[in-house]
Formats: structure tokens, sequence, C-alpha cells
């Protein structure tokens, strides 16, 4: 091959140029970051979830250090992972998931982490599943023996489930970092079987008959079973966020809530607002912002399910 | 300069590194051929083209990569065909397909109710999680693009500039227009589980286009693109790592943004591309 002639020398500068700059503005934007702060002499716990994270704070206090992966609010369907999650993931000493594929964005990061040794604590493994309820789960049920796939990951939105799962994490918790988890994991329990029940006195305000919902994909089946709702549908049938609706579905789920008189649909962050206003439009329903996955500012877990359940219920009464 | 390594301390992010490196280095030679010849929607459509194919496997419960190969190549098939036969302009046939590709992916995840989440994964990788076989399936991989690319280096750069010159020269024209669509496959098939599909056109493409702004002679845009494709990886994971950002993503940022801050600063001065004289 012959080239025109020039002089190469000067591309070679340019490319080493270009580097050397890139080089300086990672220096220049990086340096400015926050430097983590001062080495912390507690264990280091990492959740995945602000649940997840509320919970083990609860059983812990302050003698762990938890670190939170996803923000509030973010749906965990589609957090990626940041280089320093990754790394955090395998510093820590213990990982608390959710598991069943809440996480996709970050398994395999937790994955790699397990692989080098750190333990990892999966809520699902600990609780009472619930199978998901779809028509075509019938047709696939031969082949997904080992594949979690047709079981519901959204066991937070039980409490009692969360009651029963503690004590399993305190013993992992003590097995890991050596803290007595004990006094407070009895605590937690009792809190959680209270708030179960203060809960039910806010749902018995509706009549069962008429606690029926609508949701924005299928994240409401534990609550639903706990406290005595009928969920009519999805907008989006499917336990990820990231399921989409067909139209046939939709004008099938409009035509169900006219039948069955259901008049609240509750949606979270990551359900298409637009979908289900044009579905309350039709059907005559009212549309609600559901907090499955959004600790409210300075509270727990706890406020989260109060400020949920009486918002949904609020809503049934209203319409 | 600690804040510029200490990231790397972790083994788990050397071997991040490692498979963007690798990664870096197969699309920076495959890209090269892909921007000289002007195929940068081709690539596109490629990199898209493999997700109904990933989407079927991970229904399926096969290998992931075995769908984005078969995916890949009726995508190859398909844009061949088109731009043989079709009087219409390649680009809209290419297009077409590469957005029917595209919605059959989502068709085929939403008709499954346990389908978690799949699909950002499949846009945007999971860099972080490689695991040491993906590794060893991508310095293969690499090996094997970079001994293609090198074989056909001639025929290739022929094809980019005078196809008719490359036939008479003893290259069909045809042919070796496969195997490159064959080469920028198989960099996509083994490059979605590091930095998804999405992301893998951006190394395709960024990388060779800043080495094309000042490098003249092909090996030297190779080389000059594997190097910022290389660099830019390791800045992303830094920045990944000091801001939390997600890092498949901060790497392709970091590698679009250089080929912008080239573009400002660079004066043109003769042709932009390498020149074949004789």
């Amino acid at each position: 091959m012959h080239t025109t002639p020039q002089a190469p020398r000067s591309h070679v500068r340019a490319v080493t140029g270009l580097c050397v700059l890139l080089l300086i503005a990672a220096l220049g934007v990086a340096g400015c970051g926050d430097s983590s702060s001062g080495p912390d002499e507690r264990p280091h716990v990492v959740a995945t979830t602000p649940v997840l994270g509320d919970l083990v704070r609860a059983v812990v206090g302050d003698r762990a250090d938890v670190q939170v992966l996803m923000p509030n609010g973010a749906d965990p369907h589609e957090y990626q992972a940041s280089a320093r999650d990754a790394s955090d993931l395998q510093k820590a000493d213990l990982i608390l998931q959710n598991g069943l594929g809440l996480e996709s964005g970050i398994q395999d990061a937790i994955a790699r982490a397990e692989d080098r040794g750190t333990p990892t604590f999966t809520v699902t493994d600990h609780v009472t599943l619930r199978a998901l309820q779809h028509d075509e789960e019938g047709e696939h049920a031969e082949d997904d023996d080992h594949d979690h796939g047709s079981m519901d990951p959204h066991v937070w939105m039980d409490p009692i489930l969360m009651a029963d799962m503690i004590p399993d994490l305190a013993s992992a918790i003590t097995d890991e970092t050596g803290i007595d988890t004990a006094p407070r994991a009895t605590a937690t329990g009792r809190r959680l079987r209270t708030l179960t029940r203060e809960l039910q006195v806010i749902a018995d305000r509706v009549p069962e008959s008429e606690r029926r919902l609508v949701t924005g994909h299928d994240s409401m089946g534990y609550f639903a079973a706990r406290f005595g709702f009928t969920i009519i549908g999805a907008v989006i049938p499917s336990v990820s966020s990231e399921g989409a609706a067909s139209a046939g579905e939709l004008a099938d789920l409009r035509d169900l809530m006219r039948a069955e008189n259901a008049h609240v649909i509750g949606i979270e962050p990551a359900t298409s607002a637009d979908v289900a206003r044009a579905l309350a439009g039709e059907a005559d329903a009212r549309v609600i912002e559901m907090p499955t996955n959004t600790i409210p500012d300075g509270g727990t877990y706890e406020d989260m399910m109060r400020l949920l359940m009486t918002r949904v219920v609020g809503a049934l009464r209203a319409g | 300069m600690n804040v510029l390594t200490v990231p790397f301390t972790d083994p788990l992010l050397r071997e991040a590194l490692l498979a963007g490196v690798l990664v870096g280095i197969a699309a920076s030679v495959v890209g090269a051929f892909v921007v000289l010849r002007g195929l940068a929607f081709v690539g596109d459509a490629l990199a898209h083209g493999v997700l109904p194919g990933i989407a079927a496997a991970v229904l399926l419960g096969v290998s992931s990569m075995i769908g984005a190969l078969a995916g890949g190549i009726v995508m190859m098939v398909g844009v061949t065909a088109i731009t043989r036969r079709t009087r219409l302009s390649g680009d809209t046939a290419i297009g077409l397909l590469f957005v029917g590709m595209l919605a059959l992916g989502v068709v085929i995840t939403s008709r499954s109710a346990s389908f978690s989440g799949d699909i950002t994964r499949i846009l945007f990788g999971d860099l972080l999680g490689i695991t040491r076989g993906d590794l060893v399936v991508q310095a293969v991989a690499t090996g094997l693009v970079l001994l293609v690319a090198g074989v056909c280096a001639r025929p290739f750069l022929l094809l980019s500039i005078d196809p008719d010159r490359a036939t008479v020269a003893g290259f069909p024209a045809g042919r070796y227009h496969v195997i490159m669509l064959a080469l920028i496959t198989v960099t996509v098939v083994v490059s979605f589980q590091a930095v998804g599909t999405l992301l893998v056109f951006g190394m395709l493409i960024a990388p060779p286009a800043t080495a094309a702004l000042y490098a003249r002679r092909l090996p030297m845009m190779m080389g000059a693109a594997a190097i910022i494709s290389a660099v830019s990886v390791w800045a992303g994971l830094v920045l990944s790592f000091q801001y939390r950002l997600a890092a498949g993503a901060t790497i392709v940022l970091v590698q679009v943004a250089v080929f912008f801050v080239a573009l400002l600063i660079h004066r043109p001065r003769t042709a932009p591309a390498p020149q074949v004289v004789g």
C-alpha cells in the first residue's frame, strides 16, 4: 500500500496528544469527585434496594455500615451497575439482594462478587413464594422447573413475609459480621407484625368485595393476597416493568374493569402514566401513584407501607 | 494519580478493563473499515439485528451468544440481499430491516411474563458481570478478527475505494463485502455481553472516526483507534467508579466525546481518509 507522502510523525503526535488530553481530562474530572469517606471500621453490608437497606438497618442499627446501591424510587428492573458498585459488592461483608431477577441489571455483578467469596443473602430464598397467575403460564409450565421466572419477586409488599425472613437475615448477619443482632431482630419482627395488623385495619375500611385494583405491572400480588385485595389486571402484564402493553390486552383490561366495577389504577414510576390515564378515562377510573419501592423522605419501610395502604384505601373509598 | 489507578486494585475491575480493551481492539480494527467504507448504518443495523436472536435464545433457554449469532446471520443475509437486488436506496431497505428486527426483539420479550429486565441488559450489556470464560471467548474472537482483517486488509481497502478495481485485481467485491459484514457481525456478537448491542455500535464507529481525522494510513488508523478505545475504556471505568455511573454507557460516552473534541481541534489539511495511490 502506497500512500500520499505525509509527515507521519505529526499524526503520531496528534493521537498521542489526544490520549494525553483524555488522560488529563479524566484525571481532572475524576479528581474533583467525591473522595470516599475515611475507612469505616464497622462491618460493611450492601443492600440492593432502599427497602432492603431499611430492613437491614433496622436489624443492625448503627453497628454496621449499610450501603444501598439503588437510589430511592429507582426502578430495580432497570438499574445499571457502576464500577464503584461492582467494587463495593465485592468488598462487602454481606450482600443483601431480593433475587428472582428483580435486580437484573446488576445480577451478573453480584454473581461475580459471589464467585469471589462475598456472602450473599437472597431474600426470596427465605420466604414462601407466590406463583404468578397468568393464563399463558400453563403452556410453559413444564420447561421452567429451575427457572424461577414464574415466581413473583415483589415479596416486600407483604410485611409478614419480611417478618418471617428477619430471623434468617439476622443469623446471616451475625455469622458474617459477628454483630449480635438477636434483640433488634426480635423487635423488628414484632414491629412488622404490628404493622401488618395496622394495615389490615385500614384495608378493612373497604368491604373485601370492593377491594379491586388495577396495577402498573404485576407488583402487588403479595400485598393483595395478604390484605384481601383482588388485582383485576395490570397495565403492563409482566413482573418486569420492562414488558410492554399490547393493544388487545389493554382493551380486555378495560372491559374487565367495567365488568368488575374496578375504578382505581395504581401506577408506579415505571408505568406509562399516559397509558394508565387513557385506560382510566375509558373505564371511568382514577389513577393513583403507589409507592411500592420509594421510601418517604426521612421515613422507613413501615412508613412506605402505611402510605401505600392509605392511598389505595383512600382512592377506593373516594370512588 | 491515585484516583486513576485505585479502581483497578480490584481484580473485578481489572477484568472489566481487560474485557473492555479486547472489545475496543476488535471494534477498532473492524470499525476502521466500516468508517472508510461508509458502512456505519449497516453496522448499526447489524448491531441491532442480534436483538431478536438474543431475546428468543433467552426464552428458549439456550446460550444468548448462539441466539445473537443466529440473529446476526439473518440480518447479514438480509442486508446482502437488499444491497444486491433492490433498486431502492439501500439505506431505506436496511433501515426497515433494522427497525423490524428491533421491534421483533421487543415483541418477543413482551410475550414473556418472566422476562425480567433483560432488554436493558441486551442493549447496554454488563461489563462488570464479565466472567473469566467470557474473557477467553473475547480474547479468541479478538485474535480471529485481527487475523481475518490482516489477511483481507488489501481487498477491503480496494473495496472501500473502487469496487470495480478490486474485482479486476482478483478480489471479487461481493465476496469480500460478505466477509466484511461477517467480521462486523462476529464483533457485535462477542461484544454485546460486555457493552450491549446499542453501545457496541459506538465502539465500532467512534474511535476509528476519531483516528480517521488524523491518521492517513490504514494500519495507523487502526492502531490509533485501538489506543484511543483502550484509553477511553479505562477513563470511562474511572469515571464510572468515581461518580457511580453506569459503566458501559460511560465508556461509550467518553469515546463519543473524544471524537467531538478531536473534531473541534482538528485542522483539516488534505483528504480526511487514507488514500491509495497506484
